[in-house]
């Protein structure tokens, strides 16, 4: 009796693991318009906590990221089998519908000399439904085992340590469902931002091999195919490249999605995205029009040798909700940008003049 | 939890070919810790739904943002209903929409950081005896605009209080079909403007205590430009009298305390009816926009008609702080009449004049007084420079202006 019981036991946990092992994404939550209140219903890790990514759900990284209080991110895309995304130039690709981007923030701390915690914060989602991309993100609990659902918003005090070791704290905001919409619209729609050909043309360790990504992205039939002409956006902090390069790199994927013809800071005038040339639109001289407080008592977004007389400096390195940019996301000064962009303006000559 | 508990579904039904549609009413509650109720709410938020702010005194930290079709936000009345934004540490507003078909009454927004209430690309947004102030009185560190709608359409302001703001009280920017009526704007630099907007009446409105009361402008450098069709009537623009507090760097910077109207470089307004008096520097200027490279701005007011508005005393003492001022001190006398034009045409038009439907038309205002100041020549070669001062070059027919009809979108 208590053999057979063992027997029946075994063949659970067998059956079990080897569903685990082999079930595939949750297609149907991620196409579901009743949104799941738990991550892990979606199916996209083999273990949630880890963030072990299951078969077919891809780990990927930016040339240049957004910004979000040295908040740590992991990101991973998943399209389902038999579909593939198109190039479309100069934007993020053209996902199929029921593809997934997962992205989860994270802060790690350092609490003795071999010791690091990692400790979740959201995992953020961009889900392709029939009609639209939805934006939904999931809290982590204390105990680490599971996020769920939150539209509203939220705040998280934590701490972490900075690149000089030195442990700070932070007032993470985790964004309510309409500041999601703030950075992602584009005109009526919401789009994804950060997967652009140009964004993702780099290596990656697959553990197993180092790869390009578009390459990659290629083998596993993610994507249909893509020029080879693909220019990649300069690493911001790669000091090898170009400053101009790396300093449009950074504001693109930082003020672009905002600042540009269709986005949320359309009425400004001040276009900030990756293909913008037009010297006054990108702030050359350009008188603030509604910025109250940020202007700082400047007279122009960007003054050619002279960052300290430029507005776009000025709100990048202040923490006053009334003048700081990005409005969202931020509330720590990332100083490595602002540094860049020190120099970007100082080098600048002045073709107006 | 405790939004959900509150709930108190309300449905209607109608029968018949209508069909079945429910509209649930969100109570907000007013007792709890969790200040992220509101934003809640706002998102929980159906289209056709209404959220009901609690009566009472409530500190955000985070800004608040709607972006759901069809909403009403009422509260218990506009000193009853009080979203104190004191405490902030996020969001650039108070409260930003940017849906479409959103009434928002009856309740205030105090103190926040950067502008009290901004609705961006909305079709449809009402803004019904609302309050925004900053509460320690006009000073440079307030927020730039209380009721700020921007790229909108079908936009009304009726019956709002607009208080401290260190740009506009009531601002409109880069919209179309625009009412503003039956309300205050005071201590603020500007009280309203209508900023790179057509087809706007302002009407019935008092201003008062602002840096300038009523202010039409055109600017460069903006996606929308060419604002015009624009009357304003029956409103009081009295003693704007406080001194300018922009922080540097703001246009409004620029205006001198005690400006009752401004007209800058827009086109086709009508402003009629008015009292307009005990402005300091200057009861109502039309003036030329600033030079710009951009190709897209045209800087000079044109068929701005001036009829039937009643003056009182004004440009007995005016503004010798900022750059403004000072100029027109040197131009005229610290006596300044009623009616300041500063004469800017394209140089062409000094040659061969101006066409006649771009004139100025100045008509039955009483025994108001007028100036042209004739600022091109003054700058450009003063020998020439010859303002003028009769009003009866300016005589003319009025030729209304079209009422705004507000659409509502479906």
């Amino acid at each position: 009796m208590r053999a057979k019981k063992a027997l029946f036991l075994l063949f659970f946990t067998a059956l079990f693991t080897f569903s685990n092992t082999h079930s595939s994404v949750n297609d149907e939550a991620i196409l579901s318009e009743d949104f799941p209140s738990k991550l892990s219903t979606y199916g996209f890790f083999d273990n949630l906590a880890q963030q072990q990514p299951k078969l077919g759900v891809l780990p990927y990284n930016l040339i240049t990221v957004l910004f979000s209080d040295y908040a740590d991110k992991d990101r991973f895309i998943y399209v389902p089998s038999a579909k593939k995304a198109q190039y479309v130039e100069d934007s993020v690709f053209d996902f199929p519908v029921g593809t997934a981007l997962v992205k989860t923030f994270s802060y790690s701390q350092r609490i003795n000399d071999s010791d690091v915690v990692k400790e979740l914060i959201e995992t953020r989602l961009l889900l392709r439904k029939i009609d639209r991309w939805e934006t939904l993100t999931y809290v982590w609990n204390e105990e680490q085992t599971e996020a769920y659902l939150k539209v509203g918003g939220k705040t998280v005090n934590t701490r972490f340590t900075d690149s000089t070791g030195k442990n700070r704290t932070v007032r993470y905001r985790v964004p309510n469902k309409n500041q999601c919409k703030e950075c992602h619209a584009s005109g009526d729609s919401i789009v994804p931002i950060g997967p652009k050909p140009r964004n993702l043309d780099k290596d990656f360790d697959y553990h197993d091999q180092t790869l390009n990504q578009l390459v990659k992205w290629s083998q596993m039939s993610i994507i249909e195919g893509y020029p080879q002409n693909v220019k990649p956006v300069a690493d911001f902090t790669d000091i090898s490249k170009n400053i101009e390069a790396r300093a449009r790199a950074y504001l693109a994927i930082n003020c672009g999605h905002c600042h540009s013809p269709k986005g949320s800071a359309s009425s400004t005038g001040l276009y900030l995205n990756y293909g913008e040339q037009r010297p006054k639109q990108l702030g050359i001289l350009k008188p603030p029009v509604a910025a109250g407080r940020g202007s700082g008592g400047l007279n122009y977004s960007v003054v050619p040798g002279d960052p300290d007389a430029s507005i776009l400096l000025f709100r990048m390195i202040s923490d006053d909700p009334a003048i700081m940019m990005p409005e969202s996301g931020r509330s720590i000064i990332h100083k490595e940008a602002v540094s860049l962009i020190y120099d970007w303006i100082e080098r600048m000559e002045d073709e107006t003049r | 939890m405790m939004l959900v508990k509150s709930f108190l579904l309300t449905c209607f039904i109608f029968f018949g070919h209508i069909g079945i549609s429910c509209a649930d009413q969100i109570f907000v509650s007013s007792d709890s810790d969790d200040m992220d109720r509101f934003q809640e709410a706002f998102i929980l938020a159906k289209p056709g739904d209404e959220v009901v702010l609690p009566s009472g005194f409530y500190e955000i930290a985070d800004g608040l943002s709607i972006d759901v079709d069809d909403v009403i936000v009422s509260g218990a009345g506009l000193n009853k209903t009080i979203l104190s934004f004191k405490k902030q540490l996020t969001g650039a507003q108070g409260l930003i929409v940017t849906s479409d078909n959103v009434t928002l009454r009856d309740f205030a927004i105090e103190d926040a950081k950067g502008d009290a209430i901004k609705a961006k690309g909305s079709d449809g947004i009402y803004f019904i005896n609302i309050r925004t102030e900053w509460t320690g009185g006009p000073r440079s560190t307030n927020g730039a605009y209380g009721l700020y709608p921007v790229e909108s359409r079908n936009v009304l302001i009726d019956g709002c209080v607009a208080i401290g703001a260190s740009d506009a009280g009531i601002y409109v920017g880069q919209s179309e079909n625009i009412v503003v009526r039956n309300s205050r704007a005071e201590y603020n630099v500007a009280g309203i403007e209508i900023e790179n907007s057509n087809s706007a009446d302002v009407y019935n409105n008092l201003t008062t205590h602002n840096t300038g009361g009523i202010l039409i402008f055109d600017l460069p450098y903006l996606p929308k430009q060419g604002g015009h069709t624009i009357r304003v009537f029956d409103n009081q623009s009295v003693q704007n009298d406080t001194p300018n507090f922009a922080p540097e760097g703001n246009i409004v910077g620029e205006i001198p305390r005690g400006s009752g109207m401004i007209v800058m470089a827009s086109e086709n307004v009508e402003i009629f009816n008015n009292e307009i008096g005990d402005n300091a520097t200057v009861n109502l200027a039309v003036v030329a926009g600033e030079d710009s490279d951009d190709p897209n701005y045209q800087k000079f007011p044109k068929r701005i008609q001036i009829h039937d508005n009643q003056f009182g005393p004004g440009g007995f003492d005016p503004d010798e702080r900022g750059d403004l001022g000072p100029i027109l001190v040197e131009m005229v006398s610290t006596n300044i009449p009623d009616i300041m034009w500063d004469g800017v045409l394209p140089f062409w038009q000094y040659l061969f004049g101006q066409p006649t439907d771009e004139k100025l038309v100045i008509a039955g205002n009483g025994d108001a007084t007028f100036i042209n100041l004739d600022a091109f020549w003054y700058v450009v070669l003063p020998y020439f420079h010859q303002p003028t001062t009769d009003i009866n070059d300016f005589s003319g027919n009025i030729s209304p202006l079209p009422a705004v009809k507000l659409v509502f979108p479906d």
